[in-house]
């Protein structure tokens, strides 16, 4: 196992603070390096490997920001490939071109294709529903939910005055999204706060 | 603690409960009433789908940042830029050639 360098865990800290370049600078480091050896490996073409591997840099940053990976084991390179190993797999085992008799985990280890990562076709709707509710509510949300940020940090960002108006604007946002959920599966018995 | 408190708590419970963010013992509280009263368990539910929602929609955005980032690099020159400099060079040669016939 390779060991980790402090330059890793500096990548790891600026993505957890919300530095999108760092994730795109991790992503562009290593995708010619991952579709060459995936390429080598499995026989697949160019755009399944690169679709593969964009996904476990998605993974990568899900497992940052919801704090599943604060200290690597291994080299970021290593854990990168582990999950767009399992990712590339779980493409290729839905085409029946590999067995499923091999498994490269890492602990704590979220590896999934963007396409699984709703489970159900309500958080497929809110997703859609995104586009339409357009700002603050857009650019708070991301800043609370995808990138970590404090009440506090999302109230300087924004300008706003305070933490509570960041507070209460969120919670205008969030609520507004379940009244669009509710409308759209009104048959069903919801309940949203 | 006043109503807005009480929701407050409530809400907060249910963000924490669905982030993960709850100790062993306070989860399994939560579950239990979670059990007993049916309208909590559905706002759970609903808390989950639209947090998991967001974060697809989230998530799909950073896709598109990284196949963005493939495409080659356009040079930074501004079009009007290159359009003067394509005019003056014909314009140049132009020149150029009325002024060898003329002379």
């Amino acid at each position: 196992m390779q060991e980790t360098n402090s330059e890793d865990q500096q990548i790891i800290a600026k993505i957890k603070a919300g530095d999108e370049e760092s994730i795109v600078a991790v992503y562009q480091a290593h995708r010619a390096g991952f579709i060459q050896w995936a390429q080598a490996t499995y026989q697949t073409d160019e755009p399944n490997a690169a679709d593969a591997f964009q996904d476990a840099v998605i993974c990568l940053h899900h497992n940052i920001i919801r704090g599943k990976l604060e200290h690597l084991s291994s080299s970021l390179k290593t854990y990168l490939y582990a999950i767009g190993k399992n990712i590339l797999r779980k493409k290729l085992q839905k085409e029946a071109l590999v067995d499923n008799d091999e498994a490269w985990m890492i602990e704590n280890l979220y590896a999934e294709p963007l396409d699984s990562f709703a489970t159900n076709d309500r958080q497929r709707f809110v997703a859609t529903l995104m586009e339409k509710i357009g700002e603050p509510c857009k650019t708070i949300l991301k800043l609370f939910y995808f990138k970590g940020f404090s009440m506090r940090a999302i109230a300087e960002t924004m300008d706003y005055k305070n933490e509570n108006v960041a507070k209460t604007q969120k919670l205008r946002c969030l609520t507004t999204l379940k009244h669009m959920l509710r409308n759209q599966y009104s048959g069903e018995e919801f309940y949203g706060e | 603690m006043s109503m807005s408190e009480s929701q407050d708590n409530h809400r907060d419970q249910i963000d924490r409960y669905v982030n993960e963010k709850m100790n062993d013992d306070e989860r399994l509280q939560f579950e239990k009433r979670m059990r007993e009263h049916a309208e909590l368990a559905q706002s759970v539910h609903t808390h989950r789908d639209v947090l998991q929602g967001m974060e697809l929609y989230f998530l799909q955005q950073l896709k598109e940042v990284l196949i963005l980032s493939d495409q080659p690099k356009k040079s930074g020159m501004p079009l009007w830029i290159k359009v003067a400099i394509g005019v003056a060079v014909v314009g140049g040669l132009v020149a150029l050639a009325f002024y060898l016939n003329v002379f």
